[in-house]
């Protein structure tokens, strides 16, 4: 019994620091400040579209909801 | 000595219960856009980026205002260090530190950066929070001719940022505050946004909390559909 529980604590606590050691090796593999990138390019991309391209909030709330439902594929238009 | 070990091992469990609880606690964040500002279609976005707000300037080159996000492994200096090098990198960029800037959540740090566009040059107002293992990147654009006007409604825009917990405790007023509650507690039988009740509170929110803007509104709404409809898919 006492092997048992003590088998139980040593796997918990191994599968705890594997895992605390594989996050960041996969997060090193992006590239990081991706976000600012993105986030620039699209605050003068986005700018030059004609404004009658703004949607209502309704119309926004469909088309975030609906492919989330359906499908979990988005493609996008940026290469 | 076993009663010991087992005590031990359920106290270890509990407070490895209560860490996960913690840590998978859902936050949101948004903020204000300004008054009449349409959003972007989400299918024009960049990846990360999540939200857009288009304004109507005074030049072919109309103001915006979006936010991107992502996950990071390192402190918050060091990502701010690598976003001001990558900027810096840029050719095309002229990048100024402009300090820091309180947010309703956090303090940013606030960035100025230049381009030239089709549309002539550009100024772009960008300020990055870094909170929890995760960046949040606001920036603003405006034709350069406008940017003594606009630089104030997009600080505004990025000072009204924040990082909540609950999204329906946002609204101050408790009438209106239980009155959401109720409208979504009556989601719990709804089974598609075609039906009454999901009709009755989408009104509700983009009619009665228009104060918060409509970042906040999709959120609500996102949320309770994630809780309520997709659930009882």
């Amino acid at each position: 019994m006492k092997r048992a529980l003590l088998l139980l604590l040593f796997s918990t606590t191994l599968s705890f620091s594997l895992n605390a050691r594989t996050t960041p090796r996969e997060g090193s593999a992006r590239r990081k400040g991706s976000a600012a990138a993105y986030s620039t390019f699209d605050s003068t991309a986005l700018s030059m579209l004609l404004w009658g391209t703004g949607l209502a909030v309704v119309i926004v709330t469909a088309a975030i909801l609906i492919p989330s439902s359906s499908s979990g594929d988005s493609n996008h238009s940026h290469s | 000595m076993e009663i010991v070990i087992i005590r031990t091992l359920k106290f270890l469990y509990f407070l490895t219960f209560l860490a996960c609880s913690v840590c998978s606690a859902k936050s949101h964040h948004f903020f204000v856009p300004p008054n009449k500002w349409k959003l972007a279609d989400p299918k024009q976005l960049s990846p990360m980026v999540e939200m857009c707000f288009l304004g109507k300037g005074k030049t072919a080159f109309h103001p915006s205002i979006n936010i991107a996000t992502e996950e990071i492994d390192v402190s918050g200096n060091e990502y701010v260090s690598i976003v001001v090098k990558m900027h810096k990198d840029d050719p095309n960029i002229e990048f100024r530190g402009l300090g820091k800037i309180k947010t309703q959540s956090n303090i940013a740090d606030l960035f100025e950066l230049t381009t030239k566009t089709n549309f002539g040059p550009v100024k772009m107002l960008q300020a990055v929070i870094v909170n929890e293992h995760k960046a949040y990147v606001l920036t603003g654009a405006m034709h350069i001719d406008e940017f003594k006007t606009m630089s104030k409604t997009i600080l505004k825009t990025f000072q009204s940022f924040q990082i909540v917990d609950n999204l329906v405790n946002c609204v101050n007023d408790q009438a209106k505050r239980e009155k959401l509650e109720k409208a979504i507690d009556g989601l719990a039988n709804s089974k598609s946004t075609k039906d009454k009740d999901w009709k009755k509170f989408e009104k509700l929110v983009l009619k009665d909390f228009k104060e918060l803007g409509e970042f906040w509104q999709l959120q609500v709404m996102k949320d309770a559909y994630d809780s309520y409809i997709s659930n009882s898919k």
